[in-house]
């Protein structure tokens, strides 16, 4: 298990350190990291923006409700005004103010109710007259009714219960405003139905979750949309906050609220927005989240590709140089590169193939020079004729002369002359097989007078293959040999045959004699000799220019046992 | 074997593997293909779960009462802010049905709500389908119900106890420490309603004073017109009888009604519980002496804001007691009590 792990770790290590997956790794995170510090940037600005467009909304739905509410406070003084002018008219009876107040009642959608109070406090006409009054001692004495009104002024009263009327609990707001008739001081009490001032108020929404709502200047609520959950202590609002802000706009010190302020005229009365900054910091997150998903998904999918794809666009050329390159590790140097598609590494497999074809041209230069090495030294051996043999033959050939014996002299000096003529052969190295045999019979011709008949030869030859060419001097080395190592130590005659046959596509020379032979560890050493620097000179000498010049499968063997003689084979091919 | 037949055989060998190789890169590329839709298909699922909707289930106990109704408009006002919840509202027909209600516990587990808020008419005989509730992981808010320490439920609602005692000072104020009294609550079955657990607070607090005579006890269908009737046996039984505790909205309004209908000579007093526009007549008129308001709305309200935004980790939080208020004819216009009797929408 650990085993397997090291070596999965071991596995991409090693593919980590690839040109490709390092270059797709480098662009992948370059990519990642620029969109990540982009986005960051961008939401940064996105958020100031946004924190400045909910204060701007906040502020200008502000001023809306309060443009709205100035008009219905004006609106409600309007109706005031008009009934309080009616009512200052000297000629009225009582019938006549009952129904003008019924007549306003109905003009004016909103209002609840409209009652003229007497200075005792009771109520002496009313409207809508299907309502029946309470028993009270005077209205003047209710929590909400403020009597002190030393300007006659419209006064608003906070919002309450009406308890003026039986069976009617509606939640009102109290216009009353002193009027005198007949010298006589009453009240004009207009309730007005809260519900239906405050029905604006429902309709503001600031963002998704904003609201607004009505202080008055003693920061207690007039109105607010959510009145019945305050109202039953569900939930609080916190009014601590604007109670020593003037108009403007702010932000709470929690972050999380934007609320803006404006003061209504004429009653001291402000309204209050509130925005949900962190709500519509959310919706227009999940705004986003919903929309850039998807171009998530299709950026990271693409930085995915694109850096997989360019990295082995990069990278592509340089494997491919590489696999090129590991064939000279087996010694291949015919295979070139052919990548374009940079400029470097254009140059770089251009400056590859040249080198490449330096090193064949001084790899083959090598070789033709080694060769060439060899060969002079093959011919140098070659062209050497033993000293002692030339020594020998012409003493041979002075003695005979001494003794008169000029047939014999004259013999061997020709013999000797076909030897030298035929080794020289003009500097060049092949000769046809005749040649090759008369130049063995011109040797054995010397050798028989130097070894007065001591042995007998005989050479027979296909006449097929007499033409054929071969290098030189092949097979005198083996009678030399046959001679020196075989024959002179043998005390009777001894024969040496020289066969030259035609074997389908190839000539076989067979020296055979039947000397003294050779033990199987001498003949073993020879053969372990025939291909190195070591062993017998003729025999190497040989089988080494024989091998050079026609091939491998060509050569010199040898096979000997212990007195019985000694054969040597020689594969020539056909020309 | 002949030496051409292995050269044939290694050449075979060498194609079949150069097809092998083949076959494993188009394997790998469809395993890439695949871990790709994968990953699609994950993140995919991701987002579409998000947007499933919460539904939380209503159980009340009755649907007249105007005290039901109360927590309805609750429930509305809080549900106006929130804007992916989807409500279920269970209520069963007859009044203090707890079969029905338990039926209704099993259709919740079935349907897979999120939340059920429970108004329990008898939570003892609830018992096993709340259980059954709770083990399937369904929230449980307790509304308005029988409730023993310690509080094995989250609870929101009146202080059963507190509302009970309040009755007893409201009958202490009106009458004096000697008095004999009759009262009138639900109908006998429940045993662990919330009527019943303000009753026994009651009988606990008056226990300080022994000269308070207890001379009868009367329970009733909900229906004002059959408690009307009971109330008016009862005081023409007991001509002594001076006040008379009404435990819910409708003997509280059939008691005064009783009171009212009779010559008003006598004076009795009426101590009941809830604030129905016919309570307050009855109040303003004399015929209630006193009222032991409480605060549905609210009720309504914080069960659901409880359910969409628990406020603590623990599975069971501490109970949430809404206020309750003793209002009498003199302080009825009084701006704090003002608000608790008089709903917004008069």
């Amino acid at each position: 298990m650990f085993k397997s792990i090291k070596q999965v770790s071991k596995l991409w290590s090693k593919k980590i350190k690839s040109l490709q997956v390092i270059l797709a790794l480098a662009l992948g995170l370059l990519s990642v990291i620029t969109i990540l510090l982009f986005s960051i940037f961008l939401s940064v600005i996105f958020k100031e923006t946004l924190v400045n467009h909910t204060k701007i909304t906040t502020r200008q739905s502000v001023t809306q409700s309060s443009i709205t509410l100035t008009n219905e406070i004006m609106n409600m003084n309007s109706a005031a005004y008009g009934i309080l002018d009616e009512l200052k008219r000297t000629e009225l009876q009582d019938k006549d103010i009952s129904e003008l107040l019924g007549t306003s009642f109905r003009l004016n959608r909103n209002v609840v109710s409209i009652s003229l109070l007497d200075p005792e406090g009771k109520i002496v006409h009313y409207a809508p007259s299907q309502y029946t009054p309470k028993k009270m001692d005077t209205v003047y004495d209710q929590r909400w009714f403020q009597k002190e009104n030393e300007n006659e002024q419209i006064i608003f009263s906070s919002p309450h219960v009406q308890n003026l009327f039986e069976k009617n609990y509606q939640w009102v707001l109290s216009v009353t405003s002193p009027v005198t008739i007949q010298s006589k001081q009453y009240v004009l009490l207009i309730d007005y139905n809260f519900n239906s001032l405050g029905s604006y108020f429902n309709k503001v929404t600031i963002g998704k979750r904003g609201y607004s709502f009505i202080v008055d200047e003693k920061n207690e609520l007039i109105y607010h949309p959510q009145q019945r959950i305050i109202q039953s202590n569900a939930k609080e609002e916190n009014l601590d906050f604007i109670s020593d802000k003037g108009d403007g706009v702010y932000i709470t010190e929690d972050q999380k609220n934007t609320i803006a302020l404006a003061t209504i005229p004429s009653t001291g009365w402000r309204i209050v927005g509130v925005s949900y900054l962190n709500d519509s910091l959310k919706e227009a997150v999940s705004e986003i989240k919903k929309n850039t998903l998807w171009i998530f998904l299709t950026v990271f999918s693409l930085i995915i590709v694109m850096s997989i794809s360019v990295s082995r666009y990069i990278a592509r050329p340089i494997t491919n140089m590489v696999k090129v390159m590991r064939n000279v590790d087996d010694n291949r140097f015919d295979v070139y590169t052919h990548e374009n598609r940079f400029t470097e590494i254009q140059q770089l497999s251009g400056s590859y193939n040249y080198l490449i074809d330096h090193v064949k041209e001084l790899m083959i230069q090598v070789k033709e020079e080694q060769e060439e090495l060899r060969k002079s030294e093959m011919n140098v051996l070659q062209a050497q004729i033993n000293p002692h043999f030339l020594y020998n033959t012409l003493e041979s050939i002075l003695w005979m002369s001494e003794r008169g014996n000029n047939k014999g002299a004259s013999e061997m000096v020709a013999a000797l002359g076909k030897l030298l003529r035929i080794s020289l052969n003009k500097g060049g190295d092949f000769i046809p097989i005749s040649q090759e045999i008369a130049h063995a019979q011109s040797y054995l011709t010397i050798q028989q007078i130097r070894y007065q008949n001591q042995f007998h030869y005989s050479i027979e030859a296909d006449e097929s293959i007499l033409t054929s060419a071969t290098i030189k001097i092949i097979i005198q080395p083996f009678l030399e040999n046959a001679l020196y190592h075989g024959i002179e130590r043998m005390v009777d005659e001894g024969n040496i045959a020289i066969k030259v046959k035609d074997k389908n596509d190839k000539i076989l020379i067979q020296i055979i004699d039947d000397g003294i032979g050779l033990s199987p560890e001498a003949l073993q050493s020879i053969e372990d000799g025939k291909d190195s620097q070591k062993g017998g000179i003729g025999i190497r000498n040989v089988h080494q220019r024989i091998q050079m010049y026609f091939g491998k499968e060509y050569g010199v063997e040898i096979t000997s046992e212990l007195d019985v003689g000694t054969t040597i084979n020689i594969w020539l091919p056909k020309s | 074997m002949s030496a051409r037949q292995l050269i044939f055989g290694y050449q075979n060998l060498k194609k079949l593997r150069k097809v092998a190789h083949m076959a494993n890169r188009m394997w790998k590329r469809k395993l890439r293909i695949i871990g790709f839709l994968s990953m699609l298909t994950l993140l995919l699922g991701c987002v579409k779960q998000s947007i499933d909707k919460q539904t939380i289930m209503l159980i009340l106990d009755s649907q007249e009462t105007h005290y039901s109704q109360m927590i309805d408009e609750g429930v509305a006002a809080a549900l106006s802010e929130y804007n992916d919840v989807s409500i279920l509202k269970r209520v069963p027909e007859k009044a203090s049905d707890s079969e029905q209600q338990n039926r209704y516990l099993q259709e919740a587990i079935d349907l897979g709500v999120k939340t059920v808020i429970f108004s329990a008419v008898d939570i003892k005989k609830s018992q096993d389908e709340l259980n059954l509730i709770e083990k399937n992981g369904i929230k449980l808010i307790m509304i308005d119900s029988f409730l023993s320490e310690p509080y094995e439920y989250n609870y929101i609602g009146t202080n059963n106890k507190e509302a009970g005692e309040l009755a007893g000072t409201a009958l202490i104020q009106t009458v004096g420490t000697e008095a004999k009294i009759g009262v009138l609550n639900f109908e006998e079955e429940t045993i662990s309603s919330q009527e019943k657990e303000k009753e026994q607070a009651f009988y606990r607090f008056i226990e300080q004073f022994p000269t308070i005579e207890i001379i009868e006890k009367k329970v009733s269908w909900s229906d004002s017109d059959t408690v009307q009737l009971l109330a008016e046996d009862m005081l023409n039984k007991y001509p002594e009888m001076e006040a008379i505790l009404a435990f819910n909205e409708r003997t509280t309004i059939g008691a005064g009604r009783a009171v009212k209908s009779r010559d008003s000579q006598r004076k009795v007093a009426v101590i009941g519980f809830d604030s129905p526009k016919e309570c307050i007549e009855l109040l303003e008129n004399e015929s209630i002496s006193a009222l032991i308001v409480q605060n549905p709305f609210a009720i309504g309200y914080l069960s659901i804001q409880k359910a969409l935004n628990p406020t603590s980790n623990k599975k069971i939080s501490d109970p949430i007691f809404t206020e309750v208020e003793l209002v009498t004819k003199k302080n009825m216009y009084q701006s704090n009590k003002e608000k608790f009797l008089f709903p917004f929408s008069y």
